[in-house]
């Protein structure tokens, strides 16, 4: 009788097996050769303690180097993914993203904000969500007005977006020439080289308590999308349920925007993908969303850093990708179910 | 199951009120027509019903006030049956029923094993089998307002108000639909449906409530309260009035004149 629960489930298990597939395909990549042998050697001896553990420099650059990178892809992309699953279904509107919705360059300007005013990296996060809260409330207050609701909040996101670049660039002027600017320009362009473990736990912490709520209300998720009327004759609390999936949402944007900078798009095109495979049903489209978004954020991070000798910040890449998407959406709209 | 409406009255501030202390009293196995011109307060009474506005006055289920209710037990005893219309996304029917059961799971709960059996059942009342994993949008109106039905089902409630159901049906699926609401009415079902046709009302219902200008203007039988007066004054339309005899009993029909 549920049949369809056990296709979602294959569906995120091979998923999962695909995420961790691609994390172990993914430490050979770079300037310092790694075998795959390598990995299981150091992995077999430090966690089962088998065998004998590879030369001393290996375990540096899989410890230091490449499982830093890998994990942070990981969260960012997953985080990213899910809060714009999030935000579509809160939204009723498939257009909806961190970045359509301005909730991105909010958290950019918070962190540029708190990087100038040489806040800790907790305060980045905490100025990063603050201001990423402040740019869903307005989302919020106009996208409920006009007549092209869907419309309506994508022009909203897009001025909100404007008026935070502008915000950011200010800042910009203000910043120490020598030290500041070239942190907060390299950090807005998107990339995930600077990973290291400071990073990953600062991206880490936000990043599972934002998560562990939109996956324990994801049901409640689903009943948002048909309506605040219908929702509250079901007996369900639409305005609670939303300020809670928006904060956890917002709060994943922050975490991923202030460890690696401003990587677009990544949030409007995974929910789509994944939706493909596991149908609009929110108990599996969002972790399906979670687990496709790390496996598609590791993917494009070792595109980022292989393909050419130097390195391209990430959020291009992901720019390449997302706005023709986008542009699709917005040519096939009715049919973006 | 009793429903009691006393002196109902409501209005939105610094505007014209809607609701005018409408009275009425209901109980199962009742099917309800609630007639009236647009604009007349029949969405405006439901969603008072419905604890969505809250008006003067007083509703009195099974001697509880609808009012002391939690949202959730309310929903547990009234529910809503709004005209189809698909969601943001495209779910399965089988998705759609399950959102029925909201009302009886916890904030982090997810529908299980005892709401998969009642799903079941349901879909099985309802005949909704073969349609139980299509997508919801690719459905016909007239299956569409069946899941919603079913959705209904689903809240255990035994109140249903209904928002003009067959309004976007062709003619055999509103036949069709009538007369399901007729079984469920027997069944124990106190059902309230907004309609914009006379001709239904009389042809299926047990009683109509004629609401005028936000006031009650008629509350009976059919026969009895559509003459071709209160068409009149519903509609500001002359109609001739026939009583047709058929199968035993008669059947009024309305000519526009």
């Amino acid at each position: 009788m549920m049949k369809k629960t056990k296709k979602a489930a294959w569906v995120l298990l091979i998923l999962l097996l695909l995420l961790i597939g691609c994390i172990l395909l993914s430490f050979p990549l770079g300037r310092y050769p790694v075998s795959i042998g390598d990995i299981f050697r150091q992995f077999g001896h430090d966690l089962l303690g088998l065998g004998e553990s590879p030369a001393d420099s290996i375990g540096r650059v899989i410890y230091n180097i490449r499982l830093p990178r890998i994990l942070l892809a990981v969260i960012v992309g997953a985080g990213l993914s899910a809060a714009g699953c999030a935000y579509q279904c809160v939204f009723q509107n498939p257009m909806a993203s961190p970045d359509v919705l301005g909730a991105s360059s909010g958290a950019a300007f918070g962190a540029a904000l708190a990087i100038l005013m040489g806040l800790s990296t907790g305060g980045v996060t905490l100025s990063a969500f603050v201001m990423s809260l402040f740019s869903m409330l307005i989302a919020c207050l106009v996208g409920a007005t006009g007549k092209d609701r869907i419309m309506t909040l994508v022009l909203a996101g897009m001025m909100i977006s404007s008026l935070f670049s502008a915000g950011t660039s200010c800042l910009k002027l203000a910043a120490d020439p020598e030290s500041q600017l070239p942190e907060i320009t390299y950090w807005l362009m998107g990339s995930l080289s600077g990973a290291d473990w400071r990073s990953v736990m600062t991206a880490l912490i936000p990043t599972v308590i934002g998560m562990a709520v939109l996956l324990l209300l994801r049901w409640r998720l689903q009943l948002l999308t048909i309506g605040d009327e219908e929702a509250r004759a079901l007996g369900v609390h639409p305005g609670r349920t939303r300020i809670a999936v928006i904060l956890a949402a917002t709060l994943l944007t922050a975490a991923a925007i202030s460890s690696s900078g401003t990587i677009g798009w990544v949030g409007l095109v995974i929910p789509h993908m994944t939706r493909k495979l596991t149908g609009s049903e929110t108990r599996f489209l969002l972790p399906g969303t979670a687990l496709m978004g790390g496996i598609f954020l590791l993917v494009v991070d070792n595109v980022s850093r292989t393909l050419l000798p130097v390195e391209l910040p990430i959020g291009i890449l992901t720019a390449f990708i997302g706005a023709p998407f986008f542009l699709w959406m917005i040519v096939k709209r009715g049919g973006a179910r | 199951m009793k429903l009691v409406v006393d002196r109902l009255s409501f209005g939105y501030p610094h505007g014209e009120q809607l609701l005018k202390e409408v009275s009425f009293s209901a109980q199962s196995g009742e099917l309800i027509s609630l007639l009236g011109p647009n604009g007349t307060g029949k969405t405006t009474l439901f969603r008072c019903i419905l604890g969505q506005l809250r008006a003067a006055g007083k509703i009195v289920l099974d001697g509880e006030p609808l009012y002391s209710l939690t949202p959730k037990a309310l929903a547990a005893k009234v529910a809503y049956i709004p005209q189809s219309h698909s969601p943001a996304f495209s779910y399965p029917v089988e998705e759609m029923i399950l959102m029925g059961a909201a009302a009886g799971l916890k904030w982090f709960q997810h529908p299980g094993k005892a709401e998969y059996a009642r799903l079941d059942k349901v879909v099985e009342n309802l005949g909704l089998q073969p349609l139980r994993h299509r997508a919801f949008d690719t459905l016909s109106g007239g299956e569409q307002q069946l899941v919603m039905m079913a959705r209904a089902m689903m809240t255990d409630a035994r109140v249903w108000l209904l928002d003009e159901p067959a309004a976007n049906l062709d003619y055999g699926n509103q036949t069709r639909l009538m007369v399901l609401l007729q079984q469920l009415a027997e069944k124990g079902y106190l059902l309230i449906q907004s309609t914009h046709s006379p001709q239904q009302a009389a042809l299926y219902s047990s009683r109509v409530l004629a609401l005028a200008d936000g006031k009650l203007a008629g509350d009976g039988a059919p026969s009895e309260v559509l003459d071709a007066d209160m068409i009149q004054t519903l509609y500001g339309l002359r109609v001739k009035i026939c009583d047709i005899p058929s199968g035993g009993r008669s059947v009024r029909v309305f000519l526009p004149d």
